[in-house]
């Protein structure tokens, strides 16, 4: 399936749950979904990749774009529910140096 | 089991998935692919897929793009060519080190090393008549 987005939050924190493939079809549906929250001013925003179970180097390169956009804002992007094969890539394109590849919604629920 | 199939596919970036899901199913025949095996050879079949698609884009062709897929007792090889104008593999230049602020500037530039780091075999033939991109995943 293409990537679904649904979207809620917890305090300053802007949840964004992905569900399907983040692949060259799927980046542009996140990087619009990042830009339009920093838009609006909500520039903490933890993606939940509990439902993605493929993700390849044009998903990386939304998230790279998506960590550099609010950054730049002075916010940050958070990862949580990255399963075992995704962590794989990860660590492979040295993405887990920039990073939390291990955090789970629990982190950001406290 | 072996066996082979071609596929001839748009330019267009919902095939991908497609693409990634007949090939995985190919695979999936061989019980000596493992599930990890077959995963390495959805990505890398993606990442040259993903390729083959923004050549074809960057130069508006339009023409389809070919998939061939063979399947033997202890391998799976895949060929992905395109009909674009070519590319010098030489002139890929490294991204910034991961630590460096720098590396945020760059979105792109990790497909062609995934896919050397996920295949056991590839070679890339590239001209002006278009790039042939040729994996290997061992079982």
């Amino acid at each position: 399936m293409n990537l679904e987005i649904h979207r809620s939050t917890k305090e300053e924190n802007v949840f964004l749950d992905l569900i399907g493939d983040l692949d060259m079809a799927g980046a542009p549906i996140l990087r619009q979904a990042i830009a339009q929250e920093v838009s609006q001013g909500n520039i903490f925003i933890v993606l939940n990749f509990s439902a993605v179970h493929f993700i390849d180097s044009s998903g990386l390169g939304s998230i790279i774009g998506g960590l550099r956009r609010v950054r730049s804002n002075h916010g940050d992007l958070f990862l949580i529910g990255v399963d075992v094969e995704l962590k794989k890539i990860f660590r492979l394109c040295e993405l887990d140096k920039i990073f939390n590849i291990d955090a789970t919604y629990e982190t950001f629920s406290g | 089991m072996t066996g082979e199939i071609k596929l001839s596919i748009p330019v267009r970036v919902d095939y991908v998935q497609l693409v990634r899901a007949v090939v995985g199913s190919l695979a999936a025949t061989n019980s000596e692919l493992s599930t990890a095996r077959i995963a390495d050879l959805r990505l890398v079949v993606s990442e040259a897929l993903t390729n083959a698609i923004r050549a074809q884009e960057k130069n508006s062709i339009s023409e389809r793009l070919s998939v061939l897929c063979k399947l033997t007792d202890s391998a799976i090889e895949v060929e992905v060519r395109d009909n674009a104008t070519g590319f010098d593999v030489d002139l890929i230049r490294d991204l910034p080190p991961t630590e460096s602020p720098e590396r945020l500037q760059h979105e792109r530039g990790l497909g062609l090393s995934i896919m050397r780091e996920m295949s056991d075999g590839l070679e890339i033939k590239s001209g002006p008549d278009g790039t042939v991109v040729h994996m290997t995943i061992n079982s």
